[in-house]
């Protein structure tokens, strides 16, 4: 459980350190209306390539989008479903409660009974 | 009261027992009690430490596949039978914690037949907020970006 939390929170860390970038979010934007090209992303950011290069490692890294090199030409699109994690993280938290509120009711219950003899 | 909920990292629970105030709060705040209810089975709390007061510990030790995991934490507002709130921000002395991740607030009530509503809120740090801080700009809120890039992808995939 430890082991599969560690990861689990590492995998989250890569996932909100690649949204806590405003130019980051905006390459994901455009990438969420289709594939496009390095350099056409670069274009509309106003930024030097090895930057936004820079960006997209961080956003592939994270498992948010996949590059291709077609020729001389790479490519970036987005991973459907690759935010899923970011919803589950507060679920997972959900559930813990929930399960926790149910044992104590139980247990409360136990209590009463044990305390009427 | 309810404090706000930022629907991105907070949590809250609502349950009415048929048991008096009194009982619950008392499973909340003496450390026999705990382990029955905190940490699901198989794991264990194997230690419990409270010192029921504003600043003083709530420390749990947990055996999760073997492993023993510290929890220290302390409370920050003791109202008996009302109010308990908690939190691994700090530990004893308010030393702070390397990685906070929660503040639990309770809120017990009477209910109908002399039992007792209770609330639990949960309000966590997210796992990436320091690195967010750091990197400045995040003014949107990622749960608002998350859920449209989210809608965006799913058309696509669509």
């Amino acid at each position: 459980m430890v082991s599969k939390m560690a990861k689990h929170d590492s995998d989250l860390s890569l996932l909100f350190h690649a949204l806590a970038d405003p130019t980051r979010r905006a390459i994901l934007a455009r990438l969420a209306a289709g594939a496009a090209p390095v350099s056409g992303l670069a274009r509309p950011t106003g930024l030097r390539l090895p930057t936004v290069m820079r960006h997209l490692a961080v956003l592939e890294e994270a498992g948010l989008i996949v590059t291709s090199k077609t020729g001389r030409v790479r490519s970036c699109a987005i991973v459907p479903g690759a935010l899923a994690p970011v919803q589950g993280w507060l679920d997972d938290q959900r559930a813990l409660w929930e399960a926790r509120l149910d044992r104590l009711d139980d247990y409360v219950a136990t209590l009463m009974e044990e305390r009427a003899k | 009261m309810t404090p706000d909920l930022d629907p991105d990292t907070d949590l809250s629970l609502t349950r009415t027992l048929a048991a008096p105030r009194r009982l619950v709060w008392e499973c909340w705040t003496r450390p026999e009690h705990i382990p029955h209810f905190f940490i699901p089975a198989p794991h264990r709390i194997t230690a419990v430490e409270i010192d029921l007061r504003v600043g003083g510990r709530f420390n749990t030790r947990f055996e999760v596949d073997g492993n023993a995991v510290d929890n220290p934490g302390v409370y920050l507002e003791v109202v008996p039978e009302e109010k308990l709130v908690f939190t691994d921000g700090y530990s004893e002395g308010w030393k702070p914690a390397p990685e906070p991740f929660m503040t639990a607030i309770l809120l017990l009530s009477d209910a109908a037949d002399g039992g007792t509503t209770y609330t639990a809120i949960a309000r966590h740090r997210t796992p990436g907020s320091r690195k967010a801080h750091e990197d400045m700009g995040f003014h949107d809120g990622w749960g608002t970006v998350a859920t449209q890039l989210e809608a965006y992808a799913r058309s696509l995939a669509g």
